[in-house]
């Protein structure tokens, strides 16, 4: 079993993004305010990353740079983003599809939700992670 | 080598305590915190959010040595071909489980978070906790 040194300033910040922004998506998904959510859960997708890379949040693109330029770097890491944010939008559809299934309940939908959330949990972790859980 | 690392969390009784108990204190957090969600109280989401990720964090220290996966960006693709395969065929109908135990969690969320019900909500906190936890050794070896 491997420990890990932790950079504590950064996880803690990230901590703070990612209890703030899972708030205002558990909030605002039972107003079915979709966008709002949306944000909530790209507050908490930053705050992953800064609470994962340690004093490397502040110099986004270090480690992508290792063995390549700068410009496809720029380019991978933005195309990263973009697809990072495709999938947080899944999750918000999804679990604010399961908060209005509370409101107003439907097996079929409660299904559709968790297949939102989890499909977009898997897609954002593939893209940010390199592996599907 | 990774499969000894879940082993050795599993036969540490200390730190399978901390697991056990690190996730049960998430599935608390996340069964009240969509109650108060459902009946609009921030700062009491607030709370359970906070409770939530700390569980995590703490049972992800006890079954990995770390609190948070690190860093594992592919300097050469932005999606490792790689990181869609999984490595036995076996791992595919556990993870399909895992997966389908979670989304049963999140049905039985949707009845007992509508009936308020504290305790009850937790049943499906613990099939969505328990089903991440098998599709993720599934995956990964690691139980998060």
């Amino acid at each position: 079993m491997s420990t890990q040194v932790v950079h504590w300033p950064s996880f803690l910040t990230g901590s703070a993004l990612i209890i703030g922004g899972s708030t205002i998506a558990g909030i605002f998904s039972f107003q079915n305010r979709v966008w709002i959510v949306f944000l909530g859960f790209t507050c908490f997708l930053e705050g992953y990353r800064t609470a994962q890379r340690g004093r490397d949040w502040l110099t986004p693109l270090r480690a992508p740079l290792r063995g390549t330029n700068t410009t496809k770097a720029v380019i991978r890491e933005a195309t990263r983003l973009f697809l990072m944010l495709i999938g947080v939008s899944i999750i918000a559809l999804g679990v604010t599809k399961f908060a209005q299934t509370i409101i107003d309940p439907s097996a079929l939908d409660a299904a559709v939700a968790g297949i939102y959330s989890i499909g977009g949990y898997i897609w954002a972790h593939t893209v940010l992670n390199h592996g599907l859980l | 080598m990774m499969q000894l690392e879940s082993t050795f969390a599993v036969r540490n009784p200390g730190r399978f305590t901390l697991f056990f108990a690190s996730l049960t204190l998430t599935s608390i957090s996340l069964s009240s915190g969509f109650i108060w969600a459902y009946q609009g109280r921030p700062l009491l989401v607030f709370l359970a959010a906070t409770g939530a990720w700390a569980g995590y964090s703490i049972a992800h220290y006890a079954v990995t040595g770390r609190v948070i996966d690190t860093d594992t960006r592919n300097s050469e693709h932005v999606i490792d071909p790689d990181a869609l395969r999984l490595q036995d065929r076996w791992r595919y109908p556990i993870a399909i489980a895992g997966i389908s135990l979670l989304i049963t969690g999140m049905y039985l969320g949707v009845l007992y978070i509508r009936a308020e019900n504290h305790l009850a909500t937790n049943l499906g906190g613990a099939c969505f906790l328990g089903g991440y936890v098998i599709a993720h050794y599934a995956v990964t070896d690691e139980f998060l």
